[in-house]
């Protein structure tokens, strides 16, 4: 057993769990600070945490004075003054850019009556919400938030444990099956969604329900091949090996970030986790106009926001992936020259030896593990900034696009979407096959070129929205002969 | 890219050799499992002691728009999504057979005579399903009108 690694797991699970709670929560507050600023608009900006600490404080401080003013005495203390300047000005007032929206709407939804209408199927309602986070919140377990450093000598005679200095990696478990977890985790999400619309029993959340399944799975097989194109370059499926391969510069100068090698299986992959995650322009899961509110019309109070958060997460755990596979996941371009020197493979090990780390190290004498958890720190707040502003990309674009027609959804998928990620891949596999794997950004070229000869000679079929003569049909304006 | 960490084609592993690496994915399925649960059940808990619980038929029904409900959901539905379903099955477990191919192929060194054998058997299984997709177009699977 691996104790040291073990440690650094729970502590991952403790923060990155937290860090991913929180990050739902107030990301919801910045897609409506994104909304606000697209429309033109300011957004939520009244709400403070004034509001919700001033009846707890005013609890601590009022209940002692309670059997005081039942025997008269200190009839004119008033608790509210506490919170006002003598000009009567409220101190609560303070609106902090309205930062306690997030918390507010949380407390909101936990207040709300938990209703169950009268002819859902009640276990699979019930199991619904479950099914929608639990995936979700398992989803991010592989995902190499901080790389690796040294876990110092301990020992623990009592207990019977004892290590040396130990690399451990900054993740939940590091599995080289990392990417295929999270895809098959990842798919799991549709059962929530699924379940949730079936067991409402209400024609809306039933359409949107399948809708919901039918894209899900449609989207996920462009997705596959976006990873396969990627694990082709790789040659690991171990999400930490593959952010290390990116941690290093091609003729000392360019990231070798996967990105940059393959664009266009980039940007699909960034496609195919907006529809996967039901994101707009792809959220016809839930398009308001068409069906009330979608797979979780039914639903209120913790269950309905449940599927938010599953929601949210997902959004969190697919740009987590997008990083890790083709944007270097942790990997700061040209800092972490600075920090670790030249040696990028021998530093993403864990080790200090050149660039301000390694001078900070043999000059001065700071230990390995304390640079180490410095690196590390450093690591993880890239990583998530990284994801942060995927996820405002994400934002963005639902206010930028229109929603697609449920037509033109699955066409993109099947008719546009899998034959371009199976040239990629057959490209690809060949590009590796004759050694070019460091051209591959001509492959990209050459993928481009053939698809835009090609794409005029595929067959369009006939117009969606035609007007159809129906002769003879019981929808037919005109009479029957 | 640089080969930093080859797999071993040779390599046998023990049973219970990688299980380790689980046990805090293990945890992690606990502590979601625990706290899906809890934001279930504690509002419910919670509604039911201090909350009013007011029903009836109007509140019972489902809502469709405010209209009264005609029929029950459960209805039959258009064939195109069992069809879609299936297309799905027959490209997403070609997929998971790719996996291992793909982390296979690249650690091969350039010039191994094993690797144009790779590569052509690749695209052979690759043509099997493009046929099978080009089927799927011509019956109009792909058509949604």
């Amino acid at each position: 057993m691996n104790v040291p690694q073990l440690i650094t797991s729970l502590v991952v699970i403790a923060v990155i769990f937290h860090v991913l709670l929180i990050g739902v929560a107030y990301g919801i507050f910045l897609e409506r600070k994104i909304a606000a600023w697209a429309q033109d608009r300011i957004g939520p900006n009244r709400v403070g945490f004034g509001g919700l600490v001033r009846p707890l404080v005013n609890l601590v401080l009022y209940l002692p004075l309670l059997p005081l003013k039942k025997l008269g005495l200190c009839a004119d203390v008033d608790p509210d003054r506490l919170w006002q300047n003598p000009k009567g000005e409220w101190f609560t007032n303070f609106h902090f850019l309205g930062f306690g929206q997030a918390i507010a709407d949380g407390v909101k939804f936990v207040g709300k009556e938990d209703y169950n209408p009268g002819n859902v199927d009640k276990t699979l309602f019930i199991l619904a919400p479950m099914l929608a986070v639990l995936p979700a919140a398992i989803g991010w377990a592989v995902v190499p938030w901080g790389g690796t450093f040294v876990f110092p000598a301990m020992s623990f005679p009592s207990l019977g444990l004892e290590w040396g200095d130990t690399v451990v990696h900054f993740t939940v478990a590091n599995v080289n099956i990392g990417v295929i977890y999270m895809l098959a985790i990842g798919s799991l999400a549709v059962y929530g969604v699924t379940v949730g619309a079936w067991a409402a029993n209400n024609k809306y959340t039933f359409l949107g329900g399948i809708r919901a399944t039918a894209q899900m799975l449609s989207y996920e097989i462009p997705m596959g091949l976006c990873v396969l194109a990627v694990l082709l370059l790789t040659g690991t499926a171990n999400p930490g090996d593959i952010v290390a391969q990116q941690a290093s510069y091609a003729y000392g100068i360019i990231p070798q970030w996967i990105a940059l090698q393959q664009p266009i299986a980039c940007i699909l992959f960034f496609v195919c986790i907006l529809a996967e995650s039901n994101r707009a322009p792809f959220d016809l899961a839930e398009c308001e106009q068409e069906l009330i509110g979608g797979f979780h019309t039914e639903y209120s109070s913790m269950k309905f926001a449940l599927f938010f958060l599953g929601e949210y997460m997902h959004m969190m755990t697919g740009c987590a992936f997008l990083t890790l596979l083709f944007l270097g996941g942790w990997h700061l371009p040209y800092v972490d020259l600075v920090l670790y020197g030249t040696d990028t493979a021998h530093a993403a090990q864990g080790y200090h030896d050149g660039g301000l780390f390694g001078m900070l190290h043999n000059s001065i004498g700071f230990p390995e593990w304390f640079l180490g958890l410095v690196g590390m720190i450093i690591k993880v707040h890239v990583f998530l900034f990284k994801v942060l502003l995927l996820l405002a990309l994400m934002m963005w674009v639902r206010w930028t696009l229109p929603r697609f027609r449920f037509d033109q959804l699955m066409k993109l998928a099947w008719r546009s979407l899998v034959p371009l990620t199976l040239l990629i891949l057959v490209t690809t596999g060949t590009f590796v096959f004759m050694g070019w794997q460091h051209y591959m950004w001509l492959g990209n070229g050459l993928i481009l070129v053939i698809a835009l000869g090609v794409a005029p000679l595929i067959p369009q079929g006939p117009p969606v929205n035609r007007r159809v003569p129906l002769p003879g049909s019981r929808f037919s304006p005109l009479p029957s002969e | 890219m640089t080969m930093m960490f080859t797999p071993m084609l040779s390599q046998t592993a023990t049973l219970a050799a990688g299980t380790q690496y689980y046990l805090p994915v293990f945890i992690l399925l606990v502590i979601a499992i625990v706290f899906a649960i809890t934001n279930v059940a504690a509002p419910n808990i919670a509604m039911r002691i201090w909350g009013h619980h007011r029903t009836g038929p109007v509140k019972e029904m489902t809502y469709e728009t405010g209209m009264n409900p005609m029929h029950t959901a459960r209805r039959r539905f258009n064939i195109r999504f069992y069809i879609l379903a299936m297309t799905f099955l027959v490209f997403d477990v070609e997929i998971v057979f790719l996996y291992p191919w793909s982390t296979v192929f690249p650690s091969l060194h350039h010039g191994d005579p094993l690797g144009l054998q790779f590569l052509l058997r690749m695209f052979f299984f690759i043509g099997t399903s493009v046929v099978a997709y080009l089927y799927a177009w011509r019956k109009g699977v792909f058509r949604y009108d």
